[in-house]
Parts: C-alpha cells; sequence; structure tokens
C-alpha cells in the first residue's frame, strides 16, 4: 500500500467481505500531536479467537485459495503501521463483527503519505453504496461526518451509485475535506 | 539465467534455498511492496532492504524466484521458514541496492 488511504480502502473492503450491512470508519488525525488513527467498526461475520490470532499472518486467507493463497491486507497495515512506531488491534467475535484500529506516527520518516482520503471514502461509498456507511473524519479539532443513510434521505434517493450522484458525491467530500483542513469553525455533513 | 548462476557469480550468502534450476530473465530493486505487486513481472530476482515475512507473500503473488537482502540486515526467522516452503531463494548482500543491482546488470539480467 502506498498510503494510509489504501489501507483505509482495503480494511473496510473486509469488512464488505465478511457481509457486513453496517461499517463504521473513524479517522482521527492530530497534526499537532502528529498521529493518523482510524479504526473500522463492521457488524460482518466475524472470527473466531483462533482466526484473530492467525490473521496478521500474510500466507493466512479464507479467499479461494485458487486465485491466491496469500492474505494481504491485514499483514501490510501491520507491518507499515508498526513501522511508523505505531500499532494495529483487532477484535472480533463470530457472528457480531470486527474492529480494526490502526495508528500511524507521522513524524516518523518511514510513515506513509495520507494520501487521497476522500477519495477512498467515496470509492467505499460508490462501490457498495447499498451498505450503510458511517464516516467520522476528525482533523484537529474539527470534524465531519458522512452516513450514507442521512445523505439518501436528504437527496430523496435510493442510490448512490449512479453517474450522478457519483459527481454530486465527489464535490461534497472534496469540500467537507478541504474545510476541515482548511476553514475555522465546525462542519457536519449528512 | 537460472537462479543457481547469479549465486555463483555474485558470491551471495544463501539464506534459504529454493529452486536453484528457475529460471530468472528479469530484475526488480524496490522497497515499497505495492510497487513491486502492481508493477515487477515474473521469473524476477528482487532486490530489497526489506526484511519482513510479508515480501514472501508478495513474492509468491508475483511469481518471482529470488530475493536479495542489502546492506546486511538481520533477517527474521519466519521470513526464511515461509520463503522455503514457497521455493525462493533468499540470498544476503552487504552491498547496497544500486552495487548489487548493476552487478545484476553485468552478469546479463536488465
Ligand atoms: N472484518 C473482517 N470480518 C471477518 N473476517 C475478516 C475481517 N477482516 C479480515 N478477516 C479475515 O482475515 C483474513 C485475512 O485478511 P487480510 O485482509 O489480511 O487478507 P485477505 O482479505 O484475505 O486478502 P487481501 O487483503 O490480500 O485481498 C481474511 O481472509 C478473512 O478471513
Ligand atoms: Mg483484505
Amino acid at each position: 500500500m502506498r498510503d494510509i488511504s489504501q489501507h483505509i480502502m482495503d480494511i473496510a473492503q473486509n469488512s464488505v467481505k465478511a457481509r457486513a450491512n453496517e461499517i463504521e470508519i473513524l479517522v482521527n488525525e492530530s497534526p499537532k500531536e502528529k498521529y493518523f488513527e482510524f479504526e473500522i467498526r463492521d457488524n460482518g461475520m466475524g472470527m473466531d479467537e483462533k482466526m484473530c490470532k492467525r490473521v496478521f499472518d500474510p500466507f493466512v486467507t479464507t479467499r479461494d485459495k485458487k486465485i491466491r493463497h496469500v492474505g494481504l491486507g491485514l499483514s501490510l497495515l501491520k507491518a507499515n503501521a508498526e513501522r511508523s512506531g505505531g500499532y494495529v488491534e483487532l477484535v472480533s467475535h463470530p457472528n457480531k463483527g470486527t474492529r480494526v484500529k490502526a495508528l500511524f506516527k507521522m513524524d516518523s520518516i518511514d510513515c506513509p503519505p495520507v494520501g487521497a482520503l476522500g477519495g477512498a471514502f467515496l470509492s467505499l461509498i460508490i462501490c457498495d453504496s447499498a451498505l450503510h456507511w458511517r464516516i467520522i473524519r476528525k482533523y484537529a479539532e474539527k470534524k465531519y461526518i458522512l452516513d450514507t443513510c442521512k445523505i439518501k434521505k436528504t437527496l430523496g434517493v435510493q442510490k448512490l451509485s449512479s453517474v450522478k450522484m457519483y459527481s454530486i458525491l465527489k464535490e461534497y467530500i472534496e469540500r467537507l475535506e478541504s474545510n476541515v483542513k482548511h476553514n475555522g469553525g465546525e462542519e457536519h455533513g449528512g | 539465467m537460472k537462479v543457481r548462476d547469479i549465486l555463483e557469480r555474485l558470491k551471495l550468502a544463501v539464506l534459504s534455498e529454493g529452486d536453484l534450476d528457475a529460471e530468472v530473465k528479469n530484475g526488480y530493486t524496490c522497497d515499497l511492496l505495492s510497487e513491486v505487486m502492481g508493477k515487477a513481472q515474473a521469473d524476477t530476482v528482487w532486490i530489497t532492504v526489506q526484511t519482513h515475512v510479508n515480501i514472501i507473500a508478495v513474492a509468491t503473488v508475483v511469481g518471482i524466484r529470488m530475493i536479495i537482502l542489502c546492506n546486511g540486515h538481520e533477517v527474521p526467522e519466519d521470513m526464511l521458514n515461509k520463503a522455503k516452503k514457497e521455493q525462493i531463494t533468499v540470498a544476503r548482500t552487504g552491498k547496497n541496492p544500486f552495487e548489487i543491482s548493476c552487478e545484476i546488470c553485468k552478469i546479463g539480467i536488465r
């Protein structure tokens, strides 16, 4: 993974694959304390204790082994977070869901760049727009929330996966991202 | 060129022996795993300073036959065990990635 945004997409896709219908992504970036933290919570199929201990092994996957016998998402995340001086935590319960939390130390010379966070949120929402996504993005003292249920309600639409919705959402998320990082005041999306 | 030929001609220390008769056609020098995964070709000798079990997983996906670890870093045991299982040869050198890439190029892999 080139950047942290790609890690977020990748780990969130695990939740999609685990057949979650509610996925919450919390992103907390502290430019002052120089850390970047994200947590992804889902209500998918979860994993038992034995599996939880093995998931950071890159040769462990439940994907079709004929296609690929490695599972890199969590292993690469852990290696990259730890290389920056941070960590990854995973808590999971069968039939309940999974929580993955990662912290990167941004003052480490080996910390990957954050990358296109807004773009990552957008593609997750668009690709699996039937799911309920709740994204809480904090930057320093400011934050915005993307809640796909609320967005659908506000816009009076059932689906977010059309070309028109794509450009509306793209512009909307870009604006939220730029506000949270540059302008004063708190803005709530949704 | 075979893995065995590269080992002999460059006089590299072998840490884990894979398929020594595997044919090597390309070289790739990079430490960013996503880049290797997206851009390196099969039948490659991979030159890197990364020493982590994840590089073996990446190598198996790409079809890398041989890995040369540079700058003489310590190598974790679990990485070598996985390399053995996956039949990937791992060698180590004290030289840096540029130096070893030049040597690989000189013996005919470009
Ligand atoms: N949110 C989750 N819910 C349930 N199981 C999960 C979750 N995340 C990961 N897993 C399990 O852990 C395994 C390893 O995950 P990891 O992301 O490392 O690799 P992968 O998804 O299998 O493959 P890749 O990420 O390379 O596409 C998965 O195959 C899956 O069985
Ligand atoms: Mg994955």
